[in-house]
């Protein structure tokens, strides 16, 4: 075992309730000294791998740790701080009424001091070239802001792992360079990602391990 | 398994939840949840998952039963602790009254749920009920569970952003309430706007008649089951009387 892994998963297996498709018998570490993608078919379960290693879904055998801690003693709160994860679908977690303060609400309400949440808000914004849009309504926004948003939103947390899925679907080339860039800054500060994707020029320049989903549940993993 | 018109069905669960409501005698309150359990059945309801839902309400029982036990001084004492009446059979009854109550209720909507909105929305037309009205009605019915799906992923994906529920002040529990609802009530908006529309290019309300493919007739099991409505209707209010 690498003693930089930070998320382990161990002969889990998962399904649906009311649904054919099951993951069997899924075993791997998740480094944080890699960026590493993930990439399947569609439908080949990439978002519900995701899903299940930040504790939405449960699987249904087998074993998950975040940071040596089984995932099932830790609630989605302590999960969220340990580990961010950005939604395929970006609208499912914004939440406030301007950009800011969705950004910055969380570390409010987890008592963060006020001049830290400014500081911390307002870099994250500029980073992410959204600053200009921070009294705007966030519901709003065009779909590659509200996905910069929503990540801004979990970047702000400053947690060690990241799990993005398809993070870059919405972005023009410069918003996907800068996602990129950003990213690696991010690794080079010892932050562990996992990048959902088809975007193979994205993954061929910035990740260093693949990881592919099989059709019957199973994961490979290939070297770029 | 016989198929029903909508119509009939609507008039059983109507008869059998009022039924519910009103009835205050244990034994009678009984006969009705398995009268409603058996035409649930005959009709192809999905008993399974109605109880299911009433699953969390079942710990509701112990609840009511012990406020009931504590508060109405009545019935005999089952189990008291230092001299307060924690069980009595009183509290027991009301407890299980309750739970029968709501597992009428439920049962009862599952019968609804075998028709398809299309087929319901036809045989409130036929009852003489306006289309808009029949129409408005069988969407709320439409929404209300994707309403509350919406509301459970959107506190998950809440929670997710590293909130910690536990050890927070009240003031800061209603903001994360008032958070929850945002992205909640923003995507209803989006989604009935998307319905406005494509009821738009679909013509609604565009004449003032409108004709229907579908056209619901009463078969015989139909009649049988309204007049078995009406029976049990009449009895149970009679013998619910009789007995007070
Ligand atoms: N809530 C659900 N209930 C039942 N089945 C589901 C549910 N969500 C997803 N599935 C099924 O699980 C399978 C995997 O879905 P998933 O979203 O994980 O795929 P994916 O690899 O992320 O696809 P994509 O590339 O399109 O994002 C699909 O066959 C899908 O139909
Ligand atoms: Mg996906």
């Amino acid at each position: 075992m690498n003693s930089q892994t930070y998320i382990e998963v161990k002969n889990m297996s998962f399904c649906y309730p009311r649904s054919q498709f099951r993951l069997e018998d899924i075993s791997l570490q998740l480094n944080r000294n890699d960026i590493t993608a993930l990439v399947g078919e569609n439908g080949s379960g990439k978002t519900t791998l995701g899903k299940i290693l930040t504790g939405i879904l449960k699987p249904a055998s087998g074993e998950i740790q975040i940071g040596k801690k089984d995932i099932k003693t830790l609630d989605l709160g302590e999960i969220g701080k340990k580990v961010g994860y950005l939604f395929q679908n970006p609208e499912k977690q914004i939440f406030a009424a301007s950009v800011y303060e969705d950004v910055s609400f969380p570390l409010e309400i987890n008592g963060v001091s006020p001049e830290a949440i400014k500081d911390r808000t307002e870099s994250i914004l500029k980073e992410l070239e959204i600053d200009h849009l921070k009294d705007k309504y966030p519901f709003n926004l065009s779909h590659g802001e509200k996905q910069r948003v929503a990540l801004a939103g979990i970047l702000v947390n400053e947690t060690e792992y990241l799990i993005l899925d398809e993070p870059t679907t919405a972005l023009d080339t410069d918003r996907k360079e800068l996602l990129g860039r950003m990213l690696q800054k991010l690794h080079s500060q010892g932050t562990g990602i996992l990048i959902i994707s088809h975007d193979e020029i994205f993954i061929n320049k910035f990740c260093g391990r693949v990881l592919k989903m099989k059709q019957k549940g199973g994961i490979t993993d290939e070297k770029v | 398994m016989k198929k029903f018109d909508p119509r009939s069905k609507l008039i059983f669960v109507i008869a059998v939840s009022s039924l519910g409501v009103f009835i205050k005698d244990l034994y009678l309150l009984s006969a009705v949840t398995i009268l409603s359990l058996a035409a649930a059945q005959m009709t192809g309801g999905n008993i399974i998952r109605g109880i299911r839902k009433l699953k969390t309400l079942y710990a509701m029982i112990i609840v009511i039963a012990v406020l009931q036990s504590i508060f109405n001084n009545e019935g005999r004492v089952l189990f008291e602790l230092f001299e307060i009446p924690l069980m009595t059979t009183a509290g027991l009854e009301r407890g299980i009254e309750f739970i029968l109550r709501m597992t009428i209720i439920i049962i009862s909507a599952t019968i609804i749920t075998t028709s398809t909105s299309r087929e319901m929305i036809q045989g409130l037309v036929q009852l003489k009920i306006p289309y808009e009205i029949a129409f408005l009605v069988s969407l709320g019915i439409r929404f209300l569970p994707m309403l509350t799906e919406e509301i459970k992923d959107s506190f998950t994906a809440l929670k997710l952003r590293g909130v910690v529920l536990k050890n927070i002040s009240l003031k800061k529990k209603i903001r994360i309430i008032t958070y929850l609802f945002l992205p909640v009530i923003a995507g209803t908006i989006k989604k009935a706007e998307k319905i406005a529309l494509s009821m738009e290019t679909k013509g609604f309300r565009a004449k003032k008649h409108r004709t229907s493919y579908l056209i619901l007739k009463y078969s015989k099991s139909d009649y049988y089951l309204i007049a078995f409505s009406m029976i049990i209707l009449l009895t149970f209010t009679y013998l619910n009387n009789k007995l007070k």
